[in-house]
């Protein structure tokens, strides 16, 4: 069935839920997406639960995140 | 989301843009900065300033929420997502393991700008599976019949 | 100061520039009137000195203590080869005298410190920061906001240079570079070198920056740092503003006197310093 992913029209099997989705995508880390189906964005719990249906929209994107770490560092150190 | 995970050779990012992101470092300075270069081939278009929900001095966390319209503010644009970068106060141009670890989306570069040698220092790196290799940054426009140019030869 | 009116002689010397229009004779005067400290004569006070001098600042005070030695001969164009070995300010003040017997020079022969800097800082109008490493940067940075001296900061490494004015009240260096960067963590001119001609692209523009603050024309560089690539031939303007949380302007400043740097170890994890 018709869907589109990050902008892009894709042809996927029926029945998925967006685990299946990001599974049938090759996220290798599923549990560091956010996910947002037809605009509204999930919660992780609902990712199990939410069934992608025909035209559905979805967007994925990975955590962006990091940092210098340095106040971890300087209390290890103290 | 990018698909295929060559890595980039090369950034070039023009006066404009790295002015922006120095700014918004100095500005944001002693916390981390963060935000997400959009561009063609390579060449750095757009800087879109992000919020750091995480407000640290020494992490950096963007909202979902945010990176959702971003990515699609670049992409109606006809651009791509080129590069990640966040600024390091206090070290050193150089992603933490920190860094390396959370470096997950595929395909672009990261960036790090430093204040911490005294003059600003910003370097790129591909940050595949935990291998770090430095991308070489290049300034304004590309010249006539460099690569990945649009005007042909004459 | 009262003024004294200028000679036939200094009309004619200063000529090129009493004729602008933002000079002037009492311009001119002003200038002949006016102290300005060089801190560090060497790659960035070079320069610096040299074109003050022949601008006709009427004292000029420059702080080193150092003696010249044959690697600085690359850069800093005020020492000679016949200078090695010489303490450098007296190697200084010999070219300045030479370029202009009107200036007045004095030299301190001493390496700034937290003991010493704010009291030569405070017999100046203007100070120009032409030291050679981070941490005295940030002493001169400090010495000048707790004496309330205007001055001009600026760095030059490899290709790369920086330069930013420093009013009371606009944007300190510590504003955006909070604190120096660890012993060993970052490279010395001797370790990364750097492209001689830097230094006179980066200490002239240090000393146009003085001349406009002494003359009160122009726009100054504050609230902005202006860096330099040299390979690219790319000048940028990054703006700037007081930070808040500045740790020596800012509202809760932990900086209260003025003291001289602890060398912290490098703690970034990396193996290579």
């Amino acid at each position: 069935m018709k869907v589109t992913i990050n902008g892009k029209p894709d042809d996927i099997g029926e029945g998925l839920n967006v685990d299946g989705l990001l599974a049938e995508q090759e996220v290798k880390m599923p549990e560091m997406v956010s996910v947002e189906l037809n605009g509204d964005i999930l919660r992780r719990s609902q990712f199990h639960s939410a069934v992608i249906k025909e035209g559905d929209q979805i967007e994925f994107i990975y955590f962006m995140g990091g940092g210098s770490g340095l106040n971890a560092i300087n209390r290890a150190t103290d | 989301m990018q698909f295929g995970v060559q890595d980039m050779l090369k950034l070039r990012i023009p006066d404009s843009i790295a002015r922006q992101m120095l700014e918004h470092a100095a500005a944001e300075a002693p916390l981390e900065a963060c935000g997400i270069l959009a561009g063609r081939r390579a060449m750095v278009e757009r800087c879109y300033k992000m919020k750091n929900a995480e407000g640290g001095t020494d992490h950096f966390m963007m909202e979902p929420a945010e990176q959702f319209r971003v990515v699609k503010d670049i992409r109606a644009a006809g651009l791509e997502t080129l590069a990640i970068w966040h600024s390091h106060p206090d070290s050193p141009a150089r992603p933490s393991p920190e860094d390396i670890r959370l470096a997950l989306t595929p395909g672009v570069v990261y960036i790090i700008l430093s204040l911490k040698s005294g003059m600003p220092d910003i370097k790129a790196f591909n940050i595949n599976d935990g291998n770090v290799t430095e991308v070489p940054l290049l300034a304004g426009l590309p010249k006539r019949n460099e690569p990945g140019t649009d005007t042909a030869a004459s | 100061m009262d003024s004294m009116p200028l000679t036939e002689q200094q009309i004619e010397r200063y000529s090129r520039q009493i004729i602008l229009q933002q000079v002037g004779g009492e311009g001119q005067q002003r200038l002949l009137s006016s102290r300005v400290l060089i801190a560090g004569a060497g790659g960035l006070g070079s320069p610096a000195a040299m074109y003050l001098a022949a601008a006709g600042v009427g004292t000029i005070g420059i702080a080193d203590g150092d003696k010249v030695d044959r690697t600085n001969l690359q850069r800093q164009v005020i020492h000679f080869t016949r200078d090695v070995s010489r303490p450098k300010v007296d190697s200084a003040k010999e070219k300045i005298q030479a370029i202009n017997p009107g200036v007045n020079v004095i030299t301190h022969n001493v390496r700034l410190n937290a003991a010493n800097a704010g009291d030569i800082v405070s017999d100046y109008d203007f100070v120009i920061d032409g030291t050679d490493n981070f941490a005295a940067k940030f002493l001169i940075n400090d010495a000048c906001y707790f004496q309330k001296v205007p001055f001009s900061h600026a760095g030059i490494l490899r290709f790369e240079g920086q330069l930013m004015t420093v009013l009371p009240g606009t944007t300190c260096y510590r504003c955006v570079f909070r604190t120096p960067p660890p012993a060993g963590a970052v490279p010395s001119c001797s370790q990364a070198g750097v492209l001689g001609t830097l230094a006179a692209v980066i200490g002239s523009l240090q000393a146009t920056e003085a001349i406009k603050y002494l003359l009160g024309i122009g726009e100054l560089l504050t609230d902005t740092l202006l860096t330099y690539d040299a390979l690219a031939v790319n000048f940028r303007k990054v703006r700037l503003k007081r930070n808040p949380h500045c740790i020596l302007c800012g509202r809760q400043p932990q900086i209260t006197i003025l003291a001289d740097e602890p060398q912290k170890e490098c703690n970034s994890g990396c193996k290579t310093c």
